[in-house]
């Protein structure tokens, strides 16, 4: 039972003055095993925040990110999945998801974390599954209109994910819950 | 049955190794019990040659232990043959006479037997009585702790998941293979991971996590040298994993008093006697066994690990005090001296005494066999949880005065008598008293050093309390044994012929949280019932200190207080009502007071007693230090 904590794209100072009260009530340090954050958080402040949460703390680039020394893409495995971690504004067309599924294929993950478009998303595909976790802030997007604030928490247990999406609609925090299982990989897999 | 000196059992080579050779015979003997019920004379071939000689009833088998190792053959084995030959009717029964248990248990249970799991678990109250009934409970009391195992060991992903599972069936399976959104489903009552509500299974888990952890740090600090419960062995990791998951269950089921400190080393000798249990199958349930066993160990304690109770009257703190006193009544030189002169207050080193039950003062082996006689304590529960009819309590009565001189022979009461149910809140009393005994009898056999030493050695002495002969502390405790005579006043309430109707009876103590009451009859009564002018010994109503003179000539002059009798109320609500009557001691509490001070040592004690209270009473009056001042000003003029 491992609860992973995906959340990204604050714009903090620029376009947000802080995490709505409401979340940060809710994200309290020692019940998170992992952060996963996609970027543009963007200043130091918040990082160590992040980190005061869960010493476990993998992050990305964004385009807005203070800190240059976050690497672009990173894989990470946790229990039985592998996830991957980007900010999402290198694969363009931004949110597309045929594109984000050859950024998976790439990475060789069963979960694609990634941003930018500041919208929630949670798609399945052949390859697996992307994740969007969205703004937590709400912060303003070119691409998206009505930004509503939010964050996904993952519960992995063995072979299953509970996906819990945590959103802020007008003011009040709805929590839905995503399920699924990934199917066992098989013994040999032949390569060309 | 007093013990003249050490048994050499308790010297043997048997005493390091759980699992002897010579245990061989035993590991089939709880078959070999069974087999002596259905027949009573034939002795089965595996048994060595000196039980064959006698067939005796299981619990003889631990003194025949004794016998076989020691030479006290002479004098050891010619009591048990008289006793075991007029038990032999009784064995048809498969029934355990557990006085008589408790009564050779206390003496101590050998290493060697394999015998000591089983003899815990039926002084514990966990196997019946019944040796029939044992094949139904077992299994029964073994499924139940899986059952708690289950419900409260899981985590909530888990807990979410068989939910769910009962709700909807499982249709995801079949969009395997589509591309598309990934179907978004509400969740059931606000029960997510970050949840904050009070009711709210993750909530609770995270906060079970800090208890959980707390348990696991102990438990990994249980008896670091020894390799049964610490190490990096399998088997240590699995006996760790198993103490862990008994103290979490318990602190779930227990949300009042939840995990302290310390109930890990209460739990760690009972693991141990169970784990080395010689039957396979046993050994295999520890686990339950173990927690039921701790379970009902503990509720005899509980009230000392509860904060809010410290102060109170069944607290820690109250024990203490009882401590305090039973020191001052056995021994009124050490007790000044300890307490008085030397400051030190019996919290510093009694607190550990008691609430861990003398596990960490000594090394294992010796605890295990402090136990023995905690566990055991041949007074068995206190008469006043059952009926005891009034001719028992006669019988009793009339052995003590016939043959009985010193009070190192007391009769033992409630021991001949199988009490229809030995377990519950009654059975728990009779072990603090043991333990409050076993305490007193520590600091006597210290008492040289103490009193020579001052705070600092006696403290340090008493922290680290020296390795001692086990037996001989044992010994010294079973003498310190004050006679619960609660029977006898019942006894004396129905016997006193009809015209009477007062009689003198005078309270000495009434303890409520253990309820004993020790009281003193006159002289006049005693005289009117024997018709012979018995000495205080012959009825062992009080111990033997040298307070013994002055308590019987003042117990003429006080009363404090007088029972009046009516024929039409039957025995047992004689007994109620003088148990009402007891209630308010305040009012009594003065004359109580009074008539302690006063003795041949208390009349000082009475005047300083009074001193200080008037001192006290100045000093309310006109604030402290007042009267050093006014004594000065008086010097000055």
């Amino acid at each position: 039972m491992v609860l992973v904590l995906a959340i990204g794209d604050l714009h903090i100072p620029h376009r947000a003055p802080n995490l709505p009260p409401k979340f940060k009530s809710m994200l309290v340090p020692g019940k998170i095993q992992h952060i996963i954050c996609t970027g543009n958080l963007c200043i130091k402040v918040i990082h160590d925040y992040l980190k005061s949460l869960c010493p476990s703390l993998h992050i990305t680039r964004g385009e807005y990110d203070e800190d240059a020394r976050y690497p672009e893409t990173k894989t990470l495995t946790i229990g039985q999945f592998k996830l991957g971690l980007c900010h999402g504004h290198q694969v363009v067309p931004w949110g597309d998801l045929d594109s984000l599924a050859m950024l998976q294929r790439q990475l060789d993950v069963d979960i694609l974390v990634s941003g930018h478009t500041h919208q929630f998303k949670a798609y399945k595909h052949e390859g697996g599954v992307v994740i969007n976790p969205g703004s937590a802030t709400g912060a303003y997007s070119s691409i998206t209109y009505d930004v509503n604030p939010s964050f996904v928490l993952m519960d992995i247990d063995g072979l299953r994910v509970v996906v819990y999406v945590y959103e802020l609609i007008d003011g009040e925090v709805k929590v839905d819950k995503i399920d699924f299982k990934k199917t066992a990989t098989p013994a040999t897999h032949s390569t060309h | 049955m007093v013990k003249k000196r050490v048994p050499d059992w308790l010297n043997s080579s048997l005493w390091s190794s759980p699992h002897p050779p010579s245990t061989s015979p035993y590991d089939g003997g709880e078959d070999y019990r069974l087999r002596r019920s259905s027949s009573a004379e034939e002795s089965p071939v595996p048994v060595p040659p000196p039980l064959a000689a006698t067939p005796e009833p299981p619990k003889v088998e631990i003194r025949d232990r004794m016998n076989d190792s020691s030479d006290n053959g002479g004098s050891g084995s010619g009591s048990p043959s008289v006793e075991d030959i007029s038990r032999q009717a009784q064995l048809v029964q498969e029934v355990i006479n557990m006085g008589e248990l408790r009564r050779l248990a206390s003496q101590g249970i050998p290493d060697g037997a394999g015998i000591r799991s089983t003899v815990w678990k039926l002084l514990l109250g966990y196997l019946p009585v019944d040796r029939g009934l044992w094949s139904s409970e077992l299994p029964k009391k073994r499924s139940q702790y899986k059952h708690f195992k289950e419900e409260l060991l899981m985590n909530p992903s888990e807990i979410t998941r068989r939910l769910e599972k009962s709700t909807s069936s499982e249709n995801e399976e079949s969009k395997c293979e589509t591309r598309g959104l990934l179907p978004r489903s509400e969740i059931t009552q606000g029960e997510h991971p970050l949840s904050l509500g009070k009711t709210s299974i993750w909530n609770q888990f995270f906060q079970d996590t800090e208890i959980i952890e707390q348990i696991d740090r102990d438990v990994k600090r249980t008896h670091p040298d020894m390799h049964f419960f610490s190490g990096d062995s399998q088997f240590a990791k699995s006996n760790q994993e198993a103490l862990k998951n008994i103290l979490i269950v318990f602190a779930k089921l227990n949300p009042g008093i939840r995990y302290v400190q310390g109930m890990n080393e209460i739990l760690a000798p009972l693991f141990y006697v169970f784990r080395n249990d010689p039957n396979e199958e046993n050994a295999a349930f520890v686990e339950a066994d173990t927690f039921f066993c701790f379970v009902e160990l503990l509720s005899g304690f509980r009230d000392h690990f509860c904060q809010q109770l410290d102060n109170s009257v069944v607290g820690i703190r109250s024990t203490i005090t009882k401590l305090s006193r039973l020191l001052k009544e056995h021994d009124e030189e050490l007790w000044r001296h300890l307490e008085v002169t030397t400051k030190v207050n019996p919290q510093f080193y009694a607190f550990r005494w008691i609430t861990l039950l003398l596990t960490q003062e000594f090394n294992f082996s010796d605890s295990l066999l402090i136990w023995d006689t905690l566990l055991s304590d041949p007074e068995g529960p206190l008469p006043s949880s059952h009926v005891v009819g009034p001719h028992h309590a006669r019988a009793r009565l009339l052995r003590n005065a016939e043959g009985y001189g010193t009070l190192g022979s007391l009769p033992v009461l409630g021991a001949s008598t199988p009490l229809p149910h030995s377990h519950g809140h009654g059975a728990r009393l009779g072990t603090k008293e043991t333990l409050l005994r076993v305490c007193i009898a520590m600091l006597i056999l210290v008492r040289r050093r103490l009193l020579a030493g001052d705070f600092t050695s006696n403290l340090k002495l008493l922290q680290h309390y020296p390795s001692t002969n086990i037996s001989h502390l044992l010994y010294v405790a079973n003498k310190l044994r004050i006679v619960d005579i609660r029977v006898l006043v019942r006894w004396i309430q129905i016997e006193l012929p009809k015209g009477k109707s007062k009689f003198d009876l005078l309270v000495h103590e009434f303890d409520l949280s253990c309820q004993t009451l020790k009281l003193k009859i006159t002289r006049k009564v005693l005289k009117s019932r024997w018709g012979t002018d018995p000495s205080w010994d012959h009825i062992g109503v009080l111990n033997s200190n040298k307070n013994n003179h002055a308590s019987r000539s003042y117990s003429i002059v006080h009363y404090a207080q007088t029972i009046e009798l009516r024929e039409s109320v039957t025995p047992q609500e004689k007994h109620e009502k003088h148990k009402e009557e007891k209630d308010p001691t305040h009012a009594h509490k003065p004359k109580i007071e009074e008539e302690v001070a006063v003795g041949a040592s208390g009349y000082a004690y009475l005047e300083y007693q009074e001193k200080k209270e008037a001192n006290n009473e100045e000093e309310d009056a006109h604030g402290k230090d007042w009267n050093k001042s006014h004594r000065m000003k008086l010097l000055m003029n």
